[in-house]
């Protein structure tokens, strides 16, 4: 099974990203070259300000890069307008920020569809059903989002993230702001999309025991791709980090 | 403390500006009123003091009754008088002045002038011991055939010396030799009047009545003060005259027309006080938009230790600089609106006399106190809620808690009552009560309309909310009901002030169509086109001797004293009542008379009049008669309030006539008798000819004149509760900033995110249109039902009106989110997410 390399549902060639010019120029991007396989779950880690963030956003057509190319499955990003960008947002990706990632004046059902509703197209009652009993909140869709929890909330954002059968869900940081008790909830839900419905994943984290729960995990520093896991372990990551005389006191922040 | 205050200030200017905006129009407009009737008042007082400069005493007759609106309605003084003064010790010059109707054709025939200022004829006062005339050229008028025009009817009709110029007189044209122009002093013209000066004799002829003055004018020898010789002369009149001196008579005239001039300056400051009362909702919206958004940071500074007091003084000292800057401007730009209604008075209503812009320190002071006080308390409220934060509110994440409505609604059931019970107040005749109930009630349904917006918005909102975007849009108007209520409740003020006007018009328009229909009998009404006294008797001698007419009645109208009340009289012949003036009959009989009166039944019911009685009507002219009360008519617009026998006229002002009814003779089609009376009035070029249905349509026509002035003032405040909506999006589109950025992320493209903001705009305006309609509906309702007795008995809703103005809300909802809309498209995703 892990013979032939699936085919990538985002990837990214050369990806250079400078904020700033002159003296006070950033280098967030330092020519990263990166592949996500469809129907895999991976993670990003790296230390605070080694640009995993704008890996993501500029993967995801929410930022444009200074050099490079990138894609979400055949489409290449650099060709595309604000309109096209906008379009592949709301039909092939789908996104779960740290925080703040739904509309308080609709509920928990309006949120996860509003993808769907933006584009006037109506949700596959099956998947859908499927997506919500996998989020596990399906007593909870007539309440708006100041009557969940933080947990709960981030569910309902990873069930919106899936409910147009994005070509890859990209997660910053989605559990950044719980206990480990709640992360572990989206985590598990995470997980069991890319297992049982067959998404793709890409999220961004600091901790360790998070990044266990993927296929795959990257790791960033400097703006450059530098070192891969698979089928990692919280200990296994670690030790990667270790290896790779990452600072701790990065990793814990 | 301050500083910070000013930070945020600076922080906040393109906000603050636009709130402040509200107040600037406002003030300009109080500012442009003051500076404009301020010059005017000067230029006025300037011009009728040097006038009168030379006049010691002026001697006039009584005034039977105060006439209404400062028309003279004084007796004559007999010319027999001119002797005895001459006599007093101390006249040194004695001249008695006539004046009345003379109109200057121009070369292709028409009257000269624009037909609002008076066209006169005067006595050319040579004596320089007395004259007022300065001769610019040529000499005074001599002969009978000899007239001078002033220096402007001069320049503006193209005559000068020498030439023939043909006048319209009382009594018919003539034909007059130009021989000489003159001003008075530097100005060109008396203001505004044309006139035509003819020599002495000839003047009392053609514009006066024989043996009568208007006033004598007499100057005093060296040495002999005004009052000195006034009270000389006193000694010597007889009943019925008075003495005033040079100096009063210059400040009565000079007073006429600035009270003329008051009733603008009120008119103007009427809706100087709209835009500013609807500038207030503005200031309040922004200020309690700005707190809420500040409301960490104001908990932060209290946490840190800020007291209530300083915080509150905070937002206030706020305030007080947007107002104090919105003042400046406002004031300036007024002397720029003073200068501009200058314009606009001269492009109507012919030449002012010119003179340097006035603008005092009350003017000054006006403004700034008026400015500031609006901005001040405005914020207030917002200021106090800024105080209530809580420290604690610093740690916690800055959830805006949406306290109740309930205080709010109470508060708006309390000012209701008061507002209605005011308004009841003052319809009983005091329009300043009246205007503060409106007041009143406007605040009362601002502060109730909350408890609406939710539901509303979900109503309006509902044929908008197809697709995504519009149904945001609805949410967001529903979120926050008070604001959407108190940015709603900005617009709703014009609205129902425009309303009420619209209801009244239509209201006043269906009724007078009720009675007039009906009211002439007649088949052509001749009536005056220009000018205010009337035309001559020869007009109506002259049609009655038409082939194609068979008959003509001649009415007269005057103001007379009837109890304590000037009002007005009409005088017919006996036989036009029940042919050409239609009447119905209400009680006693309406058989006219010598000594019989009739009153219209509204006017018999006001003053408890009773068929048989005895009335005692004072005329104009002096004469104080009794009349039995024969009888009592269905309202009439044509006759008025009381009618009297042709005989009676003789006791009227002038000898000219008001209208002439035209029956046509049998067998003659209406074409012809038109065409036929049209040809025969060309000599008198004042006079127009209408059928009686034109002359209906021309009554209610100037009614809808009068409603689009209005209208186009008020929609001002239209216009400033449109830059309210603009502010209230603005501030929303930044308050929800990362909302924007989350669903642009999620796929809302940038004509979605335009289109969700502007249904939310739509909805609000169209909520406050709808609010103003039926508040004005309310207003408009009991306005007719207390002028019923006035004469607008009917009450109508001028429905397409009325959706207009909800249109016009909708596409100023649509140009209000315009700015903001973009705004929103236009975020950046990233930097809106990321924001916290
Ligand atoms: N808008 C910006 N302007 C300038 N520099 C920026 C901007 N956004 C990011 N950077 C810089 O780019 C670098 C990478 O930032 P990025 O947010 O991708 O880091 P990150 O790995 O996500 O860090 P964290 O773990 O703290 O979220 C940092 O040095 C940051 O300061
Ligand atoms: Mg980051």
């Amino acid at each position: 099974m892990t013979t032939t390399a699936p085919a990538p549902a985002a990837r990214a060639e050369g990806l250079t990203k400078t904020y700033g010019s002159g003296d006070a120029a950033v280098t967030a991007l330092d020519g990263v070259t990166v592949s996500f396989a469809a129907g895999e779950f991976t993670a990003i880690m790296g230390p605070s300000g080694s640009g995993k963030s704008t890996l993501m956003h500029v993967m995801a057509g929410l930022d444009s890069p200074t050099s490079g190319e990138s894609w979400v499955g055949e489409t290449a990003l650099s060709g595309l307008k604000d309109k096209g960008l906008t379009a592949l947002r709301r039909d092939a990706i789908g996104f779960v920020f740290q925080q703040f990632n739904l509309l308080p004046t609709l509920t928990a059902g309006e949120n996860i569809t509003l993808p769907l509703d933006i584009a006037g197209r109506k949700a596959d009652p099956a998947w859908l059903d499927e997506v919500i009993a996998a989020v596990g909140l399906a007593d909870r869709l007539g309440h708006r989002p100041a009557e969940m929890s933080g947990g709960q909330q981030q569910r309902v954002a990873c069930a919106r993230a899936l409910v147009t059968r994005p070509s890859v869900v990209f997660a910053d940081e989605p559990t950044g702001n719980l206990d480990s008790r709640a992360g572990a909830e989206v985590l598990g839900f995470l997980r069991r999309s890319v297992k049982d419905l067959g998404q793709t994943v890409v999220m961004v984290t600091h901790d360790p025991v998070a990044a266990s729960y993927a296929d795959r995990v990257v790791f960033l520093a400097d703006g450059r791709l530098v070192g891969e896991l698979r089928d990692p372990t919280a200990e296994s990551v670690l030790d990667r980090i270790k290896a790779l005389e990452l600072p701790r006191a990065a990793l814990e922040a | 403390m301050l500083r910070a205050t000013f930070r945020s200030l600076l922080a906040r200017k393109l906000r603050l500006l636009l709130s402040a905006t509200a107040v600037v129009l406002g003030v300009s407009f109080v500012s442009g009123a003051l500076v404009l009737t301020d010059t005017l008042g000067a230029v006025f007082d300037d011009l009728f003091a040097s006038v009168n400069s030379k006049t010691a005493v002026e001697v006039r007759g009584a005034q039977p009754f105060a006439a209404a609106q400062g028309e003279t309605s004084r007796l004559p003084v007999p010319t027999s008088l001119l002797p005895v003064l001459e006599q007093v010790d101390g006249v040194a010059a004695v001249v008695g002045d006539v004046s009345g109707y003379a109109q200057v054709l121009t070369k292709d025939g028409k009257p000269y002038g624009s037909g609002q200022a008076p066209a006169l004829g005067v006595n050319y006062d040579a004596n320089p011991r007395t004259s007022a005339f300065t001769l610019r050229s040529g000499r005074a008028p001599a002969a009978p055939t000899d007239i001078a025009l002033d220096a402007s009817t001069s320049k503006g009709s193209g005559f000068g010396l020498g030439d023939q110029v043909t006048v319209l007189l009382r009594d018919g044209r003539s034909t007059y030799t130009v021989s000489g122009i003159f001003g008075f002093g530097e100005n060109d013209n008396l203001a505004g009047a044309t006139l035509v000066a003819f020599e002495q004799r000839t003047a009392e002829k053609v514009v006066g009545s024989p043996g009568e003055l208007e006033v004598v004018r007499l100057a005093a020898d060296e040495g002999v003060s005004q009052a000195e010789l006034r009270d000389r002369v006193r000694e010597v009149l007889p009943k019925g005259a008075e003495a005033v001196t040079g100096e009063q008579s210059a400040d009565e005239a000079a007073g006429q027309i600035k009270d003329a001039l008051g009733f603008f300056n009120t008119f103007l400051l009427v809706f100087a006080g709209v835009a500013l009362f609807v500038g207030g909702f503005l200031i309040f919206n922004t200020f309690t938009m700005l707190v809420a958004q500040r409301q960490r940071e104001l908990a932060l500074l209290r946490a840190l230790g800020a007291s209530r007091g300083q915080v509150v003084r905070s937002v206030l000292v706020e305030a007080l600089v947007v107002g104090v800057i919105a003042s400046v401007v406002g004031l300036g730009l007024g002397v720029g609106v003073a200068v501009g209604l200058q314009a606009l008075l001269r492009a109507f209503g012919g030449d002012l006399p010119r003179g340097p812009l006035v603008v005092t320190t009350g003017t000054v002071v006006t403004c700034f106190v008026v400015g500031v006080l609006v901005t001040a308390l405005a914020a207030l409220l917002p200021a106090r809620k800024a105080s209530s934060v809580p420290p604690v509110a610093a740690m916690r994440d800055a959830v805006t808690s949406e306290p109740s409505l309930r205080r709010g609604t109470i508060v708006g059931l309390v000012l209701l009552t008061l507002g209605v019970a005011a308004i009841a107040k003052g319809l009983q005749g005091s329009i300043g009560v009246l205007g503060l109930g409106a007041l009143v009630c406007f605040l009362a349904v601002a502060a109730l309309s909350p408890l609406l917006s939710r539901p509303a918005a979900r109503l309006l909102g509902a044929p908008l909310a197809r697709g995504v975007p519009g149904r945001l849009g609805r949410l967001n108007a529903m979120r926050n009901p008070r604001r959407t209520a108190s940015t709603a409740a900005a617009l709703m003020i014009g609205l129902a002030l425009v309303s009420t006007v619209s209801i009244l018009g239509a209201s006043a328009k269906a009724s007078i169509d009720k009675i007039i229909a009906g009211a002439v009998g007649a088949d052509l009404v001749v009536q005056q086109s220009q000018g205010f006294d009337g035309f001559p008797p020869a007009v109506a001698k002259t049609i009655g001797a038409l082939p194609e007419v068979a008959d003509v009645d001649v009415l007269r109208f005057d103001a007379a004293k009837i109890g304590d009340k000037v009002t007005f009289v009409t005088a017919v012949p006996a036989k036009a009542v029940g042919s050409t003036v239609s009447l119905t009959e209400k009680a006693g009989s309406l058989r006219l008379g010598q000594g019989v009166l009739l009153a219209g039944e509204g006017e018999a019911k006001a003053r408890k009049l009773e068929v048989g009685q005895q009335v005692a009507v004072t005329f104009a002219k002096g004469a104080v008669r009794s009349y039995r009360l024969g009888g009592i008519y269905a309202d009439n617009q044509l006759i008025g309030p009381y009618l009297l026998d042709q005989s009676a006229s003789s006791d009227f002002r002038t000898q000219l006539d008001g209208v002439v009814l035209v029956s046509k003779a049998d067998g003659t089609s209406d074409a012809a008798v038109r065409t036929a009376v049209e040809a025969a009035i060309t000599p008198y070029p004042t006079v127009e000819v209408q059928t009686s249905d034109e002359f209906a349509a021309q009554a209610s026509g100037q009614i809808d004149v009068v409603i689009s002035i209005i209208s186009v003032l008020l929609l001002l405040s239209v216009l400033i509760a449109v830059l309210g909506i603009v502010n209230t999006l603005a501030l929303a589109v930044i308050e929800r900033t990362r909302e924007l950025g989350l669903l642009r992320a999620v796929g809302l493209g940038r004509r979605q995110t335009r289109r969700m903001v502007t249904v939310e705009a739509v909805i609000v305006s169209v909520f406050g249109a709808l609010l103003g309609i039926a508040v004005g509906s309310a207003f408009g309702i009991t306005l007719q039902r207390a002028l019923a007795d006035e004469g607008i008995t009917e009450l109508r809703f001028p429905v397409g009106r009325l959706i207009a103005f909800v249109l016009v809300a909708a596409i100023a909802g649509v140009v209000a989110a315009l700015l903001p809309a973009r705004r929103a498209a236009r975020l950046d995703v990233l930097a809106a997410v990321a924001s916290t």
